[in-house]
């Protein structure tokens, strides 16, 4: 569905900039002034941008929050064996709307154990790939339609972009959004990745736009200005793009265009952008592309579209080994980077403006395989941000004993709840009508509800 | 166990021997004894009766020689990069004997190569890379060196995450592909199963038989990708690589997790081939690993097909009944060639070029299933991939890898260091991609990734594009201009270690424009090069004054390098 429609804030925008240019930008009281500043207050009002986290690799997240009573703690011991968490060790928490148990936070979750407990944080609970609603019985009677295959890894990863698992799928719910929220015209799309080419964010009228860590890097020698004979390499690398006859060239030269053009628009916005990497105390992967992303945030309105998503990732989370010191120091890498994006999105009084969210290939097996786990299906996720109705529980928490109703075998646990619900109540948040959530999430109408109430 | 293994305290120079000499038949006798028979044959034809009718002419000898565009072009396909010599001597003895001459070469393995660093060094995955590009920019066995290349797309290990200080061991997994690139599939299945590289990567290594009492149950990560990735793939085939579907027409999976779990159960019992004992871990990094009984699960297994594997066996037994289930799977030939075509030739080989292929993987034509070298050749010389009349297909041919971009730019130029090391370090880090560093075991790309817009609508695949973001794109970009405009031999900003392009026979081109043109054209383009890319370029360098040569000389190095018709190999 094409947005043909300049909405109005965009046209203000658009043209206040025009004439804020024309006229010399810094009046305050003349009729141009009052136009520059309805747009910084209305655009400040509308600004949205969705972050999502990608555990690659299958998280256990059935290991970051824990029972704590007597009898919880010892269903959980049970079947984890040597990879439960010492009960000693836990972070209580008290999630506002009441949970089956008393439940702990993994230690190494300390860096946003306030958060969660100030209600800037909610865990979702049970979440996994679903094309319907199953149950143990279904399943094993009859083959019903389950997003095949389950337990691989990348087709596990590209279900849980596309929120189509029954079709072979080529866009992603976030550039389904981005078809029906975005400006078309504008060469920045709605989404930007470092994560580089992905599903989620493909669209069938727009793409995704890739930066890294350290920003968007200009092409040296064809970008005008910066060597003597750029513009003339630049503009023959274009003619060769446009007599190009193979499928394959010229997808190539339009990327070299694209790069060019979006280097340019997102180092001009940056230039004066303030150093995020400060609120961050780590100097890592995930810390280094919230910091980037942070900064990007902080000159949106440099930035030609009303809203964003943004895509990170963090590897390393397939524990089949080791899993007992390898996950300890994945969580508290992730959860302090999520802390520390937190307070720079607070510095810029983003807070509520900014949802970010996890999500993972799959949850991972209850049992052990002696020092990890293998790949599982439900697992837990997290959504931080001003907006989050935090310190909840939303979900259900699944029976912990193997063989329950819940269990697929090996303490691969059945998901109560599909990730279209839990996009879907994002992408409500982010200013999708119902209309348009069905568009994007093909699968909702088969669930209960397309909102999971987390937003609040 | 520790989290992470080195093995730079650990090399024991008595275990690193190569193995698998190749006999060295030297090219040129083959060459001339066919030339013999040939002029036998042409001489039968005098000396008759005058009764007989004359004898009919001979038929003229069948020339071998090819011509130097289509030398180029499969130099493209075989190499890492054309050279002006290597274009002479394919055109010269053709395809057949280049074949014969390649498969002849004594592999060169990477594990000598990085002994040869002093001990003292601290050697790193930089080190690594630099044995590789010097192999792949020197080294003779050009075939056998980029097949190997290929397969280690497909048997994947990474030194991303466990194995990021094992660049000895990660040296030696790479020799497992060279040895093997012509040898058996079988063969080179086992090795890599038994690999402690693989094993610590996929956690067979240490792997146990249940603990029941504990719900503790087998590792089950090589399992599932050995057989997703390493061998049959997830859906069942058709000999001609396209997808056996149901009576609803859906693909039709290959395993459950039910297989899974049985393969997990033989892949038990196996360590460090220096373990005394179980418990007590003594990293060798490259002997395959040891079976301990005590530990491997001797039930009884159903493996695929309803193989039945009885109770009681070893786990060296098992595991050749495992390997010997997925080797004789009719998956393995369509799968594993679907890939290889992939990586050398095209990325959207027809169904009937792959059922030949995949025929020939099955019976090489003496009765043996799985012979690499035969599949290579099949690979190569199939009508589908030589006949230059694929060139009218816009859609055929594959965007080159990063890799090969820069490894086909110094080979033209005969790029060399003063060092004698061919260093690029942080290889991925600038172009998305580097030997067996990829973040996870599904490699760089995937087989069946399609770019949005035009290639996708299409329904065709272009896997190196996964990696072509405008990031990994613009990095590549400015590697290129850094390279080409200031790593040349004679160039001011350079070191010891920088691998400079010799353009000395360029620069006397540098005052005839079309014959510059020309040059690079077939050096680098195998003479594909369009009439109207042909006029841009000369009239650019016209722009630039005939004396600054190295300015002409080396602004079309880079321009073609860059642009979209060199970047697709076709």
């Amino acid at each position: 569905m094409k947005n043909l429609n300049i909405s109005r804030r965009n046209f203000i925008r658009r043209s206040a900039l025009a004439s804020a240019a024309a006229s010399g930008w810094l009046a305050t009281n003349t009729p141009l002034g009052l136009a520059s500043s309805a747009k910084a207050a209305e655009n400040a009002a509308d600004y949205k941008a969705l972050v999502c986290i990608f555990l690659l690799g299958g998280n256990d997240s059935f290991n970051m929050v824990v029972p704590t009573s007597t009898g919880g703690y010892s269903d959980y011991q049970s079947v984890r064996q040597n990879l439960a968490i010492a009960k000693d060790t836990l972070l209580p928490i008290n999630p506002i709307n009441g949970a089956p148990d008393t439940y702990g936070f993994n230690p190494a979750l300390a860096p946003i154990h306030d958060m969660f407990n100030q209600g800037n944080m909610a865990l979702v609970n049970n979440i996994g790939t679903l094309i319907r609603p199953v149950t143990k019985d279904d399943i094993l009677q009859g083959q019903p339609e389950l997003p095949s295959p389950l337990f691989s890894h990348n087709d596990q990863q590209k279900h849980w972009q596309t929120a189509w698992p029954q079709q072979n799928q080529k866009t992603g719910w976030a550039g389904r959004i981005a078809d029906l929220k975005s400006d078309l015209g504008e060469t920045l799309p709605m989404n930007i990745s470092l994560l580089g080419t992905n599903f989620l964010q493909t669209g069938t009228n727009s793409n995704h736009y890739s930066i890294t860590s350290q920003g968007a890097p200009l092409i040296a020698a064809l970008t005008p200005g910066l060597f003597p004979g750029n513009e003339e390499r630049a503009a023959l690398v274009q003619s060769l793009t446009e007599q190009s006859t193979h499928i394959m060239e010229r997808t190539y030269g339009q990327t070299i265009n694209r790069a060019s053009e979006l280097a340019s628009l997102v180092n001009t916005a940056l230039v004066n952008a303030p150093d995020m990497s400060s609120f961050f105390a780590n100097q890592n992967s995930i810390s280094d592309d919230l910091a980037m992303v942070a900064q990007m945030i902080s000159v949106e309105q440099q930035l030609p579209q009303q809203q964003q998503i943004y895509l990170v990732g963090m590897s390393g989370w397939d524990t089949h080994d080791n899993q007992v010191s390898a996950h300890a120091t994945l969580l508290n890498d992730l959860s302090q980077a999520m802390a520390d994006f937190n307070q720079a999105l607070g510095s810029i009084n983003r807070s509520n403006d900014v949802t970010t969210f996890t999500v993972s290939d799959f949850g991972r097996t209850l049992t052990s395989n002696g020092d990890g786990t293998d790949h599982g299906w439900g697992g837990v996720q997290m959504v931080m941000g001003g907006a989050v109705d935090g310190g909840k529980f939303y979900g259900n928490m699944p029976d912990l004993n193997l063989g329950s109703a819940d269990d697929l075998g090996d303490g691969r646990i059945i998901p109560t709840t599909s990730m279209d619900q839990y996009a879907a109540t994002l992408a409500k948040w982010f200013g999708l009508t119902d209309i348009e959530l069905a568009a994007a999430f093909p699968n909702l109408g088969n669930f209960a509800t397309g909102d999971l109430g987390f937003m609040g | 166990m520790s989290n992470n293994f080195t093995d730079r305290q650990l090399v024991n120079p008595q275990t690193c021997t190569s193995t698998k000499q190749r006999s060295n038949s030297h090219w040129l006798s083959y060459a001339l004894s066919s030339l013999t028979i040939l002029f036998l044959i042409s001489a039968c034809g005098g000396g008759s009766s005058e009764d007989d009718p004359p004898p009919p002419p001979p038929p003229p000898p069948v020339s071998v020689s090819i011509s130097p565009e289509k030398a180029a072009r499969f130099l493209t396909q075989t190499t890492f990069g054309a050279t002006p010599d290597s274009i002479d001597n394919l055109a010269d003895i053709g395809y057949q004997a280049w074949l014969d001459q390649q498969f002849a070469y004594p592999a060169t393995l990477h594990l000598p190569l990085i002994m040869e660093y002093p001990d003292d060094d601290e050697l790193t995955q930089n080190h690594r890379q630099e044995i590789w590009w010097r192999t792949a920019l020197t080294a003779d066995d050009q075939l056998r060196q980029r097949v190997a290349f290929a397969l280690s797309g497909i048997f994947v290990v990474s030194d991303q995450g466990i194995l990021n200080e094992t660049p000895y061991g990660l040296a030696n997994y790479y020799d497992i592909l060279v040895r093997n690139a012509f040898g058996n599939y079988r063969e080179l299945l086992e090795e890599v199963t038994l690999s402690p590289m693989m094993g610590i990567y996929l956690s067979m290594l240490g792997n146990e038989k249940p603990n029941e009492a504990l719900n503790i149950r087998p590792d089950e990560n090589f399992a599932r990708e050995v057989m997703q990735l390493f061998s049959i793939g997830l859906v069942e085939l058709n000999l001609d690589g396209t997808q056996q579907l149901d009576d609803n027409g859906a693909p039709i999976l290959t395993y459950d997790q039910n297989t899974i779990k049985e393969f997990a159960h033989i892949y038990t019992g196996w360590h460090f081939a220096d373990n005394p004992s179980w418990y007590d871990v003594r990293v060798n990094v490259f002997e395959s690993m040891k079976p301990f009984e005590d530990f491997h699960d001797s039930g009884e297994k159903i493996l695929l097909n309803g193989l039945i594997v009885p109770a009681g066996g070893t786990a060296r037994s098992d595991l050749d009944a495992a390997l010997d289930n997925l080797f004789n799977h009719p998956n393995v030939g369509p799968f594993i060639t679907h890939q290889l075509i992939q990586s050398l030739v095209t990325s959207n080989p027809s169904p009937s070029y792959i059922q030949r292929v995949s025929s020939v993987f099955n019976d090489n034509g003496q009765g043996e299933r799985g012979d690499l070298e035969a599949v290579i050749k099949a690979i190569l010389t199939d009508d589908e991939a030589i006949n230059i009349g694929a060139l009218q297909d816009t859609s055929f041919g594959k965007l080159k890898e990063p890799l090969l971009r820069f490894s086909q730019m110094w080979r033209a130029f005969n790029a060399s260091a003063e060092s004698g090391k061919y260093y690029f370090n942080n290889t991925s880090f600038f172009t998305g991609q580097a030997a067996l560093s990829a973040h996870s075991v599904f490699h760089f790309f995937l087989p069946s990734y399609a770019p949005p817009g035009e290639i996708s609508n299409a329904g065709l695949v272009a896997p190196e594009f996964q990696i072509l973001d405008e990031n990994f794109l613009t990095y590549t970009l400015n590697v290129f201009a850094y390279t080409v405009f200031t790593q040349f031999q004679g160039g001011e900003d350079t070191d010891p270690d920088s691998i400079l392009i010799d353009v000395s026979t360029e620069l006397t081109l540098a005052d005839d424009p079309s014959a510059l043109v020309e040059h690079l054209n077939l050096l680098l383009m195998a003479g594909q090069m369009s009439d109207g890319m042909k006029t841009e370029l000369i009239a650019s360098i016209e722009t630039i004054p005939a004396t600054e040569a190295h300015a002409r000389v080396l602004n079309t190095i880079f321009l073609v390098v860059i642009s979209p018709q060199f970047s697709v190999q076709k």
